[in-house]
């Protein structure tokens, strides 16, 4: 996989968990900046080539 | 009757069930006993019920002796993922969370396989709300490997499921798949898996790690015992919004005419450049498509999108969709969660929404392709795992985010896909394939399989359990 993850710094992330109302011990916030650092790569990789009509997979049908 | 009982298939079982030269009773007496011998190694229940599978299995030796025969399954001992909600008896999700939670009514698929005269013996362990990971802080121990018992991890998350069935502790059982859970456990432990088509089997009381990618399916010994648990639970739910209301084909039917003039694409590319697996899995592999030319399928190299597209739409959806189930449980007693799940979670409630909103954009023309391209073929191969069982850890930390599986593709499309067995490495540990198929086209799948398995030896062989 390629490695463009930004590591995001455990003050970054401390604040946005505080944000969400948790608090982790050290070693889990080292392990939760890590997964973090991968959602965030995955989240830049995404297509940005999406026409603006491109509807989601969500979209959902009304049944009668 | 004598022999063992535990190590035949649903199939064969069924017949001399059907035909009373066994009976319910006895066969359900002899699985009990083998989980009270061969369990405390593997830990593969986290609940027998004694009583009620004796219970039901004296039912069933009273309908069948008065004719009143239901099917392939009456009779058949069976376990379920804990995940999977059962009225009356405590469902876990293998968590502290849920440590006293019991339903008041049957998930859909447990009703039917109910009625379908299915003997309940348990539930199984699985990975912590089928997303953890084994921790010394949980409730159970960790479900081990039978093929290396010592060592061995199963996989996740419907490791209990994979387990049992390898050990011959049940028939058959039910498990879930959001990313592969069904097909890499049996991968790891050497059955058969199916992940159905994204609605063809009710998702209504299995507790949701993600709604839109969560798949149900059956994990047995053969292709063929899984076509016979899937007939038993297809079917549209008016319960399951995103069940399919769609005809329910015969799964056995077709199993028996081979694949001769089948197209199936192969996909390699998912790993050759840039993840290679381990040599003997590669080459069980390619051994495997030999085996399906032999047989009279026309294969021919496919190729799709990179890995990584489909994982990042996986991961970004599958993420956010847990923290949306939990967020209120992490927020209130985040303690209860295993330390090996707690770090996992949270960062899904840092996803952005727009991030989110993309990856299901990018998840349609994702699905959208897949289809087209399923035009031209009748199923496509390709690996399950990048290698056989690891050994089992509860240190690993963020692996799982490492690199991209192989199954979460066809959660993502919502393709029914297939692991089976094909072949062993050298240490004895059992390897495996995956065939996909087209939506709600089961059974062609399960045909591939079969033939695949009747022209191998592999199910013959069980781990060394005593």
């Amino acid at each position: 996989m390629a490695d463009d993850t930004r590591q995001p710094s455990e003050q970054e992330v401390t604040l946005m968990l505080k944000r969400a109302g948790i608090t982790l011990p050290p070693d889990q916030l080292e392990r939760c900046c890590a997964v973090i650092a991968r959602l965030e790569a995955a989240a830049h990789r995404l297509r940005k080539d999406l026409k603006r009509t491109d509807e989601p997979a969500s979209v959902f049908l009304i049944e009668r | 009757m004598t022999g063992e009982l535990y190590y035949l298939s649903i199939a064969e079982t069924g017949a001399l069930l059907k035909s009373k030269q066994l009976s319910p009773i006895e066969l359900t007496n002899a699985f009990l006993d083998r989980i009270e011998a061969i369990d405390p190694r593997i830990h593969s229940f986290v609940l027998v019920t004694h009583e009620e599978a004796l219970r039901q299995a004296k039912v069933a030796e009273r309908e069948i002796a008065s004719n009143q025969y239901r099917g392939p399954l009456h009779g058949i001992p069976i376990g379920l993922k804990d995940l999977i909600e059962t009225r009356g008896i405590r469902t876990t999700a293998h968590s502290k969370v849920l440590i006293d939670h019991i339903p008041s009514e049957d998930a859909t698929a447990v009703r039917r396989l109910k009625d379908a005269g299915a003997i309940l013996l348990g539930k199984l362990g699985c990975l912590e709300f089928a997303h953890g990971s084994p921790s010394p802080d949980q409730a159970w121990p960790a479900v081990r490997n039978p093929w290396n018992s010592e060592h061995g991890f199963t996989g996740g998350s419907s490791t209990g499921s994979a387990s049992a069935v390898a050990a011959g502790l049940v028939m058959g059982a039910l498990g879930t798949d959001t990313g592969g859970s069904i097909r890499n456990p049996a991968s790891f432990c050497g059955i058969a898996g199916l992940m159905p088509t994204y609605g063809r089997v009710s998702r209504k009381g299995v507790i949701p790690y993600s709604f839109s990618l969560d798949h149900c399916g059956p994990m047995a010994w053969t292709a063929e015992d899984c076509a016979i648990m899937l007939q038993a639970i297809a079917g549209y739910d008016p319960d399951d919004p995103g069940s399919a209301n769609l005809p329910v084909p015969d799964y056995t039917a077709a199993l028996n005419t081979g694949i001769r003039g089948m197209r199936i694409g192969v996909i390699r590319h998912f790993y050759e450049s840039r993840l290679p697996p381990e040599d003997e899995t590669r080459r069980a592999f390619e051994a495997a498509l030999q085996e399906l030319t032999k047989l009279g399928a026309v294969l021919e190299e496919v190729k799709l999108r990179e890995l990584e597209e489909y994982d990042d739409c996986k991961v970004i959806i599958g993420e956010a969709e847990f923290f949306a189930v939990h967020e209120k449980d992490l927020l209130e007693r985040f303690q209860d969660y295993g330390a090996n799940l707690r770090f996992r979670a949270v960062p899904g409630g840092l996803i952005r929404a727009v991030d989110y909103i993309q990856a299901q954009r990018q998840r349609r023309k994702l699905a959208a392709e897949m289809q087209t391209l399923f035009a031209g073929y009748d199923a496509m191969a390709t690996l399950c795992t990048y290698g056989p069982a690891p050994k089992i850890s509860t240190e690993e930390p963020t692996h799982f985010f490492q690199r991209p599986n192989l199954t979460a593709v066809f959660n993502v499309t919502g393709n029914p896909a297939i692991s089976i067995r094909s072949g062993f490495d050298r240490q004895g540990l059992p390897l495996a394939m995956q065939i996909v198929g087209r939506p709600f086209d089961e059974a062609t799948i399960l045909r591939i399989a079969h033939a695949y398995e009747q022209a191998t030896p592999w199910r013959s062989l069980r781990p060394s359990l005593v």
